[in-house]
């Protein structure tokens, strides 16, 4: 394996040198933005691109921090990432696991039933009245229960379930295990890579999430972190198209630059560190070694 | 709901605007005499009532329940608030989400008449009759009728009056030019131009005579953002235009985009994009770029909004000074044009509404309650200081008669932790008795100068809502931009094309909604 | 050189994994039961385990999904408040003529929204399976984990944010790009501003945005890959890139078919966030989509009916795109959705 063809090694230098541009291109941004973060609002606003900061300044992050709502943010999105994942985790493979088998009685039918609701819903009105009348205003519940099972990462799943071949699970059952058991001791421990894809997407989505938090929740000690966010992440184009719409055009005011990508900085580096603990799951021959035994 | 997907608002330092023009000469004097008179009037209520609840809605809500200006305003009025929050950025979706839910709250601050006219259809709104509201506010009620009378009826919908009018003084000054002053003394100017061909061959050597000295060709006079219909103004202004909807001397109002001035002022405007006068990307800038542009000497003229130009609050002056410690602002005054002296666009003075749920309707005490706190908030000087500063001693001090916040409480920001700021302070800067807490001294001396010589020269947006014909004609904004733009770059040209368009603009609802507004509002809007 | 697994093989294409899973699935006892056509209460009994563990889910679906599905009669009312949703009166297809005849502009902007999401679906659904593949060349696991790292880093930045970076990184006077592009004597373009470009500048911008992520789920399905098949490979002599035709591509094509799917079935979006951040009047022409156009009409205005007419329509289409594709699918060999 350690041997490479004079090709394969021509091939190896481009690729390493493609990927490295590549990635040259997507880390410019946030080279950008942290530099523009540690930077004076003057500096901030130069043109011209921003690779590290010609005038550093703390000030930002220390005006950030002042929000006594930064923290309570933190601890909330910490709770229903963390929570989230978890219930959602354990739904989204409880319900693939079913719609995997193709034994299922009216598998057809049930698939059919969960992808309809990828594209009709209710909206808006109707949805925020159930959540009212369920008595999840205003509770943490709110941020868990009703993304309990995303569609499409179920879909996803189910698909990867579906070609573990059958007869791991049939030496089990054999042994007189259930399909509970069966999909507990047999299935989830070979599906560590899309466990592990999944729960990376339930993760991003409810430290990314604000919606619900924005609809549902008054109580600000419940705020999650990107609410905080949104309030410094904003333009005056609201303020524009008000203008234009011949609306009132009210008060102008102006988040700095500077403040805007600290509170970028603040709320997405600790999400950016989850990813290398998720990829130690993406380890090939992960069947291979249950095949054989 | 991608509808409001983002934007403004929310300071973190709170920095803005301020002053007001007419009733500017007397606001500092009547401030405190009002002030009193009004809070002892209203006088503490019977200490032994229950206290009554009410739900308030408004921007920039306080971070936790119970702070201590809530705490305080509830004793002062016996009442007890309920705080609904709603994010600045999508509020008019959410507002409405909660009210589809039934969930109407008993004060709701809306942003505009459009919004309100959407209340009202809906009946969600309870009426609160001009006449009403005279008696239960008197002296908000005069300090309305001094700043622009019309403020009491062009928010009717059918005829009949649904919100306490919001003024906003400080909207009446105009937009003004504002130069570079380094720039202009290095082209040999030592005072801003005064006419259309001066303020022209400012911006050919503000191009070309290399202002900044940095020895390239790399600066522009004049720069805008996108097709946002606040761009050059001080052009349009030297052909006594304004492109959008205005109102002449009789009220008679109609879209100034068409209008012959217009095609001349875009025939300049083409001739300058041709010579590559104006900042070609243009197109893609916002209002912000076109700021940034001008701090970063990448332009040399910006026209806005003139008291932003104000180095102590004002967003432009501020952060130009931030960025160039030995340059300032010169403000310029309209420029002589081909039809004589310029106009200059202004906001107006007009402003969103203070509406209560229709739920109010059944409950006088309420509404009485209701009017007593408005009434408080925007004319009696300790309800104002309390709801938008805190309590003196703790959150701010008065010196010299002046509110100045602690700097610990200075930020709009912290403001949020004590309850303070926008959300009971609805009046913040828009009330003249109260203005001196508002604005430095400073800067009111420099909103009077703004002012000077531009009485009759001002043309107020005017603020109009005709939903059930505007509604018919979603393209018409959109014709409108796509013209703007071809027009700049040459794309269509002013002769024939410009026929056209009108014709077009016309026929896709303009003339329609142009009956519509004249028929609702008849003479409104006329000049005093 | 022997091309061992399968080059040969007129069904190579669907790859070793497919052909043992269809032996796997040849002998269940599907076929018995087919037979014998057991009442359906029987057959329930018979698998009533996994039907239990599939209860929770359903109730999850008919409680969040589908109790709040009446809403859709919105489409054809006119929303009043004070008469909630079911006492509104009825309008008919009101909104859906408002849709297309209340502008002459909605052939064009059905058509942008069409190009637009196709140009997405060319170039930015094969994008994630190309880089993935690369990843997985990568010799260095150092190399690969750091740089797989920084590539989904774009993702976590919105399109409001980018929107302010993109137009200074793709300026014709001060941006980057265009400096680069001098330097091979490119004529500075107005990627963000001029309509010849602005479609291109959406498709890669997106890419560029969306590429990383959207390689995690094939890195997944790459790890799922048996070993042995390369190693049977190796044996037969089979180069790294036929490695690549004709083991590693076939095996993560299940996964591949249900994305392509998904991705059909959002046919009508065309991506509202970008373009409302990213556009502007001048390009408004080839840039004007369903929901910038909902966005403008409903403007400061009270439009669930509207809003809900649009969705309904937007999601029809979506649907039965994704019936249809699930159909040709199936008749490629594919597992489809359902």
């Amino acid at each position: 394996m350690n041997l490479m063809t004079r090709g394969e090694r021509v091939f190896q230098v481009f690729l390493v040198l493609f990927i490295t541009l590549m990635c040259a291109a997507m880390l410019y941004p946030f080279v950008h933005l942290l530099s523009v973060s540690l930077s004076t609002p003057a500096e901030a606003i130069r043109p011209g691109p921003h690779l590290y900061p010609l005038e550093f300044s703390l000030e930002a992050y220390r005006k950030t921090f002042e929000y006594g709502l930064i923290w309570i943010g933190y601890r909330n999105t910490l709770i229903r990432a963390a929570g989230g994942t978890f219930i959602a985790l354990f739904m989204i493979a409880l319900t693939a696991y079913p719609l995997s088998k193709r034994y299922l009685p009216h598998r057809s039918f049930y698939t059919l039933f969960i992808v309809f609701t990828m594209f009709f819903s209710g909206g808006l009105i109707p949805t925020y009245m159930l959540i009212k009348n369920i008595g999840l205003m205003d509770s943490m519940w709110v941020y868990i229960l009703p993304v309990m099972i995303p569609t499409f990462s179920l879909l996803i799943m189910r698909n990867f379930f579906m070609e573990i071949p059958d007869e791991l699970e049939d030496s089990a059952k054999i042994d007189g295990a259930g399909d509970f058991r069966s999909f507990v001791s047999i299935v989830l421990p070979l599906s560590k890579p899309i466990l592990a894809t999944v729960g990376l997407w339930q993760v991003v989505n409810h430290w990314n999430a604000w919606f619900d938090a924005m609809l549902y929740i008054q109580d600000p000690g419940k705020i999650v972190l990107q609410m905080f966010l949104r309030k410094l992440i904003v333009s005056n184009e609201a303020q524009e198209l008000n203008a234009m719409m011949n609306q009132a055009p009210g008060v102008e005011i102006v988040t700095p630059e500077t403040i805007k990508a600290a509170a970028l900085m603040v709320s997405t580096l600790p999400i950016l560190v989850v990813y290398p603990f998720i990829q130690k799951y993406f380890v090939k021959g992960i069947l291979v070694g249950s095949l054989k035994g | 709901m991608k509808g409001g997907t983002q934007k403004w608002l929310h300071g973190v330092t709170a920095v803005l605007i301020g002053s007001s023009l007419a009733a500017c000469s007397g606001g500092g004097a009547n401030g405190s005499s009002v002030g009193t008179a009004s809070g002892t009037g209203d006088g503490p209520s019977s200490g032994s009532e229950k206290p009554i609840e009410i739900s308030w809605l408004s921007f920039n809500p306080p971070e936790k329940d119970g702070t201590e200006v809530q705490k305080a305003l509830e004793e002062k009025f016996n009442v007890k608030f309920k705080n609904i929050r709603v994010e600045r950025q999508n509020y008019n979706e959410q507002m409405f989400l909660k009210i589809s839910a039934g969930e109407i709250p008993d004060v709701i601050y809306t942003e505009s008449p459009g919004q309100l006219a959407q209340l009202a259809q809906q009946g969600v709104v309870a009426e609160l009759p001009e006449q009403e509201i005279r008696d239960r506010m008197p002296q908000y009620a005069a300090m309305i009728d001094e700043i622009d009378p019309t403020l009491w009826t062009f928010g009717l919908y059918d005829n009949k009056s649904y919100g306490v009018p919001f003024a906003w003084p400080i909207g009446n000054l105009p937009f003004l030019p504002g130069y570079n002053a380094n720039w202009l003394a290095k082209i040999g100017y030592a005072e801003p131009p005064k006419t259309l061909e001066e303020f022209e061959d400012v911006i050919r050597k503000f191009r070309n005579d290399d202002p900044d000295g940095n020895g390239k060709k790399d600066t522009y006079g004049i720069s805008a953002a996108g097709t946002d219909r606040r761009n050059f103004t001080t052009l349009f202004g030297a052909y006594q235009a304004r492109p959008d909807w205005y109102a002449d001397e009789n009220g008679v109002v109609s879209n100034g985009l068409i209008s012959d001035n217009s095609r001349e002022a875009f025939r300049k405007l083409q001739q300058w994009y041709k010579e590559d006068l104006i900042d070609p990307e243009f197109i893609t800038k916002n209002a912000q770029d076109a700021h940034n542009d001008f701090y970063n000497g990448k332009v040399g003229i910006r026209d806005w909004m003139s008291f932003q130009f104000d180095e102590t609050v004002g967003i432009l002056g501020v952060a130009f000074k931030a960025s160039n410690p030995d340059n300032s602002i010169v403000v310029g005054k309209p420029l002589d044009g081909p039809y004589g002296p310029g106009t200059a666009f202004s906001y107006g003075a007009k402003q969103g509404f203070a509406a209560m749920g229709v739920q109010v309707e059944k409950d006088p005490a309420k509404k009485q309650k209701i009017y007593e706190i408005l009434e408080a908030l925007s004319t009696d000087e300790s309800t104002f200081l309390l709801a938008s500063f805190g309590i003196e001693g703790k959150h701010y001090d008065l010196v010299d008669g002046r509110a100045v916040s602690k700097p610990e409480y200075a930020s709009e920001a912290n403001k949020l932790s004590i309850g303070a700021g926008l959300f009971y302070g609805m009046y913040t800067q828009k009330s003249t008795y109260m203005e001196k807490h508002d604005y430095p001294e400073s800067s009111l001396e420099f909103a009077k100068q703004l002012d000077q010589g531009m009485e009759g020269r001002k043309v107020p947006a005017v603020l109009w809502s005709v939903p059930e014909v505007t509604s018919k004609y979603p393209d018409l904004g959109k014709l409108e931009s796509d013209a703007i733009i071809k027009f700049i770059t040459g794309e269509w040209n002013l002769d024939g094309d410009f026929d056209a368009f009108v014709e077009k603009w016309k026929q896709s609802g303009g003339q329609e909604i142009t009956d519509a507004i004249n028929e609702k509002y008849k003479g409104l809007f006329a000049s005093k | 050189m022997s091309f061992g697994i399968s080059a040969h093989n007129p069904s190579g294409g669907k790859g070793v994994i497919q052909h043992a899973m269809e032996q796997v699935a040849k002998q269940t006892p599907q076929g018995g039961l087919v037979m014998r056509k057991p009442s359906v209460w029987r057959t329930y009994r018979k698998h009533r385990g996994i039907l239990l563990m599939l209860v929770p889910g359903l109730l999850f679906y008919v409680i969040f999904h589908y109790a709040p599905l009446y809403g859709i009669q919105l489409a054809f009312k006119d929303f009043r408040i004070m008469d909630g949703i079911s006492g509104s009166p009825w309008v008919g297809f009101d909104h859906f003529r408002t849709l297309f005849y209340g502008s002459d502009q909605f052939p064009l902007i059905l058509r942008n929204t069409l190009i637009i999401s196709f140009l997405h679906i060319i170039f930015g659904f094969p994008a994630p399976i190309a880089l993935a593949l690369l990843f997985n060349e990568i010799r260095s696991k150092l190399f690969k984990r750091i740089t797989q790292s920084i590539s989904y880093l774009p993702h976590f930045l919105s399109w409001v944010v980018l929107a302010g970076l993109l137009t200074t990184i793709l300026s014709p006077s001060e941006g980057i790009l265009n400096y680069l592009l001098g330097l091979f004597g490119v004529e500075p373009i107005y990627f963000m501003g001029d309509p010849h470009y602005f479609r291109f500048t959406l498709v890669v911008s997106g890419i560029w945005k969306e590429i990383g992520w959207g390689t995690i789920v094939y890195l997944a399905a790459l790890a799922s890959v048996d070993p042995h098949l390369y190693e049977a490979g190796i044996v037969d002599g089979a180069s790294r890139w036929k490695q690549t035709l004709h083991i590693t591509i076939p095996s993560i094509l299940p996964v591949i078919a249900v994305m392509l799917l998904l991705r059909i079935g959002g046919i009508m979006e065309a991506g509202f966030d970008q373009i409302f951040n990213l556009s502007n009047a001048a390009v408004s022409n080839v840039a004007d989509i369903l929901d910038t156009y909902v966005y403008r009409v409903g403007i400061g205005q009270f439009q669930y009916g509207l809003t809900t007419a649009v969705g309904l329509f937007k999601n029809v289409v979506g649907f039965l795109m994704l019936i249809l594709a699930n159909y040709a699918v199936k008749k490629m060999g594919q597992e489809g959705i359902f």
